[in-house]
């Protein structure tokens, strides 16, 4: 006999070998993943520097490049290399915890909206449309200091774990919107309705059987909304509204930097390209995954 | 004249808003009776003269004074100046339905004003009040307002002379852009001719200092009000000239006497005299000054050091084997080996608590972070564990009393009397005695000094209180924080005043080309 | 149709109503106190005078109540008074506003005439050198931060160049006019380059790359090669065919990306000291000016709400089902 729920799962075995050999294809993704693969192995290793990111020496202050400091130091004479790739620890962070958050909240709200319909559908759509009418960047400026000076006593104040929170309930939309109208689509297609007479709760139903087949787009989604939390938590940081300056994170940095954008400039230029080539890798990666997953696109054209 | 500042000040009312911009502009505007020279001495703006025992402009019992106003004065709308707006001033800010600021103690004093001719002005105080010269400057930052274009003194916030300003300084408003930039013009009715030289000044509103900084350099502005000291070295490097800025802004660390606020419960760690005297020694300021404020600063070690009270200079000899040696006395010692202390037989901790402190500071500016870094390390080196933080709510922070050690820079102009009483005084806790200081002998002292009439001797009294302050530390003061002032190369005419804001003396101002 | 636009409209209501009481929570929640920021020195206030200001200001009141007057005055046009300039709310946004309006409009004019060249031009010659240079520049462009991209220009025309140049430097920074000389449109046109190239840059990525990928779909359509068939020349079938079916879409994704767009002109508003409603936002954040932080984000969300009905309104326009009854289109 056998198993439907096995004869239903096989097939993604040999799906991810497509969606690699495909993928593999696109030097411009491979060669993101390499430089993503580089800074966050980077971000590990810092530990290793001779540099500690706190230790300061007062008089050291405002170095240029050179052979000892290959980024200069900074207002407190700290190794700005090192503080570079702990920062990057940080905005990391950030970066996958949002995404982590915003995809528990939209495939939630996604899955239960598509596959229950009707009233559920309703709440939980408009609940959809105040969230993305809301001026999102303008209610995270008020917002970050709302969970900035929350004294969660697991989590230090102002630490990224709480901006990360804070962005991602706010970013959690887009997800929604796709896993509902996957959602939508596949509840009444043949095998939703073979495992449903079998007698499948809704929750195997949802996670086992509709879930997996609305993951393309939502991989490819989660992959963009990394780079995006990763620019935003910059942002925040920059105008002061993000991480607390106690830790370092790119953005913390580039406010540091900008008074002396003119005289000491590697202060804003380091942390500054370190996103961008962050951002790009990742906007590579997940622009390789689409063309990977994406089931209309014939093999042969690209 | 182009004059880039930080912020919009939103209203030119010096007693609505006490941002430095406001100061600055209505300074150019409105002028007081008298005002404070750069070597300390009043000089006259609005009075004819000084009121004096011998001029009959000070009674004998000290109670009244007496005010005789220039008779040539006119605001710029063409009215003449009287008597009567000086009293209008006096009626608007102390009403009960305005929220004025009040910078000078006088004001609740005064019991009425009379004016029995259109140029002479009688105040009648309740009580003795010393500083009557100030009375109607108050740390440079009030002014005469004419009752003419202003409105009921009960509706100061709605008056249109906010926004709308007519004064009797050189300068008047010609056109105000929000958030863009304000233009003064030349004031044709000035009251000295052929003043002010300069015809117009704009103030463009531009937060971002390196582009402030940058228009200096590409001559593009002329003056930066309260110049970021680091960017005082490449200012000068291009033809700039940098004042010594007032050295009224003394940096301080505020210690937290009980805890959480509750005034019967002392801190437990901060509560023990010996352990703040031992802060003190372990914290030396020529580390910040040199460090961080690249010697632009000035180590002062206590409060009352410049204006009209200039005392002593404490003889302190900063050592960390000293502060050790206290702190081991106070029953802060190490056991267990891991480089912080733990209470072993001190006054107000529980035994084997750890030694543990926050010092907190504002964001802005950045050099706070990084000066309570550098004392976070100096108490790490004697055993206290510390750490560092520029939290959101701070001052609500201050004010509930949920704080360790708190980092800010404040300062009084000429008189101390309003910044000792904000901050020591019992009666102000919890704002602004953030500490929770609370010293009989010292409350005695401030009341006393009030009543003393021999100016020598009101000195030995506030030299008794510096001493006192000293004694029982509730702050460690270190550097004045600098603020210079900057001008391009082409402004001429300009003199440094320690004592006011840059545009004190705006009206002699001119550019060379 | 109009059953369908009914409802959109009807369902606008409530959305910002919504919106209203979750950025009220929040603003008024989170920690700081308006009136201990009012002074510079925190020794200026006294502690009665703070009572005097917090009473003033409707600060003793509970959290609910303050949201339903606020609500009951904004139903009448009242959007209160600013805590630190006490001026009218609506003034200080009025005065501020049409400076916004001039960066994000010249902005978007830029980005719609540039991109649609180049996004075609890309899809036309696609592999070739030209594509995958202008390519590799819209990848780039989307990765780069804005703030830090304005902080490089400056940096690049004030401190790098500006030691070059003998009279001044060529880009302004600062503001949106000169100081002391007569504010001209010449003038005006140039504090509008870099402010206005920072911000463009960005959204000239993104829909180049939109535009190209679309065009690279109607390029493969069928009518297309019917139409080369027929002899039109290319030219004639890229304006008349591509052009058109790329470009429209652009605009209602302009009109949707609205909200991005405003975010981003606020960093650009901060870094070139332009004078417009997101500096003004930032501002007030710093100082916990409520009613000015409600009336901004209203003001937004309002616009946000208004965009994206007209859009939904346009597609069901476009969208036969919808326009002549039967099934209720769904976005």
């Amino acid at each position: 006999m056998i198993d439907s729920s096995e004869m239903l799962r096989r097939p993604q075995v040999d799906w991810t070998h497509l969606v690699w050999r495909r993928f593999r294809r696109h030097p411009a993704a491979l060669g993101g993943s390499a430089i993503l693969l580089f800074i966050i192995f980077s971000t590990i290793l810092v530990s290793l520097s001779p540099y500690d990111a706190k230790h300061h020496v007062v008089w050291d202050k405002f170095q240029p490049p050179s052979p000892r400091h290959p980024c200069g130091t900074d207002s407190l004479g700290r190794d700005v290399l090192t503080r570079l790739f702990y920062g990057g620890r940080a905005s990391l962070l950030v970066g996958f915890a949002t995404t982590c958050i915003s995809l528990t909240i939209g495939l939630s709200v996604g899955m239960l909206a598509g596959y229950h319909g009707g009233l559920v559908d309703q709440i939980l759509m408009r609940a959809t449309d105040v969230f993305l009418s809301s001026p999102s960047l303008f209610v995270l400026i008020v917002a970050s200091t709302l969970f900035r000076e929350t004294h969660i006593p697991a989590l230090a104040e102002g630490q990224p774990a709480v901006v990360a929170l804070t962005i991602g309930s706010l970013s959690w939309m887009t997800i929604a919107r796709l896993v509902r109208a996957s959602a939508l689509s596949l509840r009444d297609r043949d095998f939703v309705v073979a495992a449903r007479s079998l007698g499948a709760s809704s929750r195997r139903l949802m996670t086992l059987h509709i879930l997996p087949n609305t993951l393309g787009p939502v991989i490819v989604e989660a992959t963009l909304l990394v780079a995006w939390a990763i620019l935003v938590e910059a942002g925040l940081s920059y105008i002061g509204f993000g991480v607390d300056p106690r830790t370092p994170t790119w953005g913390n940095m580039l406010r540091e930097g900008q008074s002396y954008l003119t005289t000491y400039p590697w202060l804003s230029v380091a942390p500054g390209a370190l996103i961008f080539f962050t951002v790009i890798s990742i906007n590579y990666v997940g622009d390789g995954l689409r063309d990977a997953l994406d089931p209309r696109v014939a093999l042969g054209s690209r | 004249m182009v004059f880039p500042i930080y912020q919009d000040p939103g209203q030119l009312n010096p007693y609505l808003i006490a941002t430095g911009e406001t100061g600055l502009i209505a300074k150019a505007l409105y002028d007081g009776l008298v005002d404070v020279g750069p070597d300390g001495s009043y000089y006259l703006r609005l009075a004819r003269e000084l009121p004096t025992r011998e001029n009959g402009g000070v009674s004998e019992d000290g109670l009244t004074i007496t005010w005789r106003l220039r008779d040539d004065v006119v605001w710029s709308d063409g009215e003449p100046l009287t008597a009567d707006d000086v009293r209008f001033t006096w009626e608007a800010v102390t009403h009960p339905d305005s929220t004025a600021f009040k910078y000078s103690q006088g004001w609740d004093l005064i019991e009425s004003i009379e004016t029995p001719d259109q140029h002479t002005v009688v105040v009648h105080y309740g009580e003795y009040y010393y500083n009557y010269l100030d009375q109607f400057i108050g740390d440079h930052l009030a002014a005469i307002l004419p009752r003419h274009a202003c409105g009921e003194p009960g509706q100061m916030g709605e008056w249109a002379c906010n926004r709308q300003p007519i004064g009797t300084g050189p300068f008047m408003l010609e056109e105000w852009r929000p958030g863009e930039r304000l233009t003064l013009v030349r004031n044709p009715n000035y009251r000295e001719g052929g003043k002010p030289y300069l015809d117009r000044i704009v103030f463009p509103i531009v937060p971002d200092e390196v582009v402030r900084k940058q228009m200096l350099l590409s001559g593009e502005g002329d003056a930066i009000l309260w110049l970021n000291f680091e960017h005082a070295d490449e200012l000068e490097a291009a033809g700039c000239q940098i004042t010594p800025g007032t050295d009224m802004w003394l940096l301080r660390m505020g210690f937290n006497l009980t805890k959480d606020g509750h005034l019967d419960v002392p801190h437990p760690i901060l509560g023990d005299k010996l352990v703040r005297r031992a802060i003190q020694l372990a914290v030396e300021p020529d580390l910040i000054n040199d460090g961080i404020l690249n010697g632009r600063g000035e180590v002062v070690a206590h409060e009352l050091f410049r204006g009209s009270t200039q005392c002593p200079e404490p003889q302190i000899t900063y050592s960390e084997e000293e502060a050790r040696l206290l702190l081991d006395e106070a029953g802060w010692t190490d056991e267990d080996g891991d480089g912080f202390r733990e209470c072993h037989g001190c006054l107000y901790a529980g035994e084997g608590d750890r030694m543990r402190l926050e010092i907190m500071t504002f964001a802005d500016p950045p050099s706070y972070s990084r000066m309570i870094q550098v004392i976070a390390d100096e108490m790490q080196e004697v055993g206290i564990e510390s750490r560092t933080g520029t939290p959101d709510d701070i001052l609500e922070r201050m004010d509930s009393g949920d704080y360790d050690i708190a980092f800010w820079d404040d300062g009084y102009t000429n008189d101390p009397l309003g910044l000792l009483g904000n901050y020591y005084s019992s009666a102000n806790i919890p704002t602004n005695n953030w500490f929770r200081f609370v010293s009989r002998e010292f409350d005695d002292l401030l009341a006393q000094v009030r009543t003393v009439r021999d100016p020598d001797e009101r000195l030995d009294v506030y030299c008794e209180i510096d001493r006192l302050l000293l004694e029982e530390l509730p702050a460690v003061w270190l550097t004045v924080m600098p603020y210079p002032d900057a001008f391009s190369a082409r402004v001429q005419g300009w003199q440094f005043n320690p004592n006011d804001l840059m545009t004190w003396d705006v009206a002699d101002w001119w550019i060379s080309d | 149709m109009t059953a369908y636009v009914l409802k959109r409209v009807l369902s606008a209501g409530p959305v910002l109503l919504l919106i209203s009481i979750g950025v009220f929570a929040v603003i008024e929640v989170a920690p700081g106190d308006p009136v201990l920021r009012i002074a510079r020195r925190p020794s200026d206030v006294s502690s009665e005078q703070l009572a005097n200001l917090r009473a003033e200001y409707g600060l003793d009141d509970a959290i609910p109540v303050r949201y339903l007057k606020w609500l009951s005055h904004a139903a009448t046009g009242d959007l209160g008074y600013s805590y630190t300039s006490r001026r009218p709310v609506v003034d200080e946004i009025l005065d501020r506003l049409p400076n916004t309006i001039i960066l994000v409009g010249v902005t978007l004019v830029v980005v719609v005439i540039l991109s649609l060249p180049i996004g075609m031009v890309s899809a036309v010659k696609q592999y070739s050198m030209l594509d995958i240079v202008l390519t590799t520049l819209a990848f780039a462009g989307q990765a780069i931060p804005e703030y830090w991209l304005g902080s490089m220009l400056i940096w690049l025309f004030h401190g790098v160049l500006a030691s070059h140049l003998s009279s001044g430097p060529l880009f302004p920074i600062g503001g949106m006019c000169s100081w002391d000389s007569p504010c001209n449109l010449v003038d005006r046109l140039q504090h509008l380059i870099l402010p206005v190239a920072t911000l463009a840059f960005g959204w000239m990525s993104v829909y180049t790359r939109f535009l190209r990928s679309s065009a690279l779909e109607i390029l493969h359509q069928d009518y297309i090669t019917v139409a080369r068939a027929k002899g039109l020349p290319n030219h004639a079938v890229l304006l008349r065919h591509v052009f058109k079916n790329a470009g429209l879409p652009l605009v209602t994704l302009l009109a949707l990306d609205l909200p991005l767009i405003l975010a981003g002109a606020l960093y650009v508003e901060i870094v070139f000291s332009w004078p417009g409603v997101g500096r003004l936002f930032y501002n007030a954040a710093q100082l916990r000016d409520y009613p000015l932080l409600m009336a901004i984000a209203m003001m937004i969300s309002t616009a946000i709400v208004l965009c994206n009905l007209l859009a939904d309104v346009g597609y069901a326009y476009l969208d036969p089902r919808v326009r002549f009854g039967g099934i209720q289109g769904q976005a």
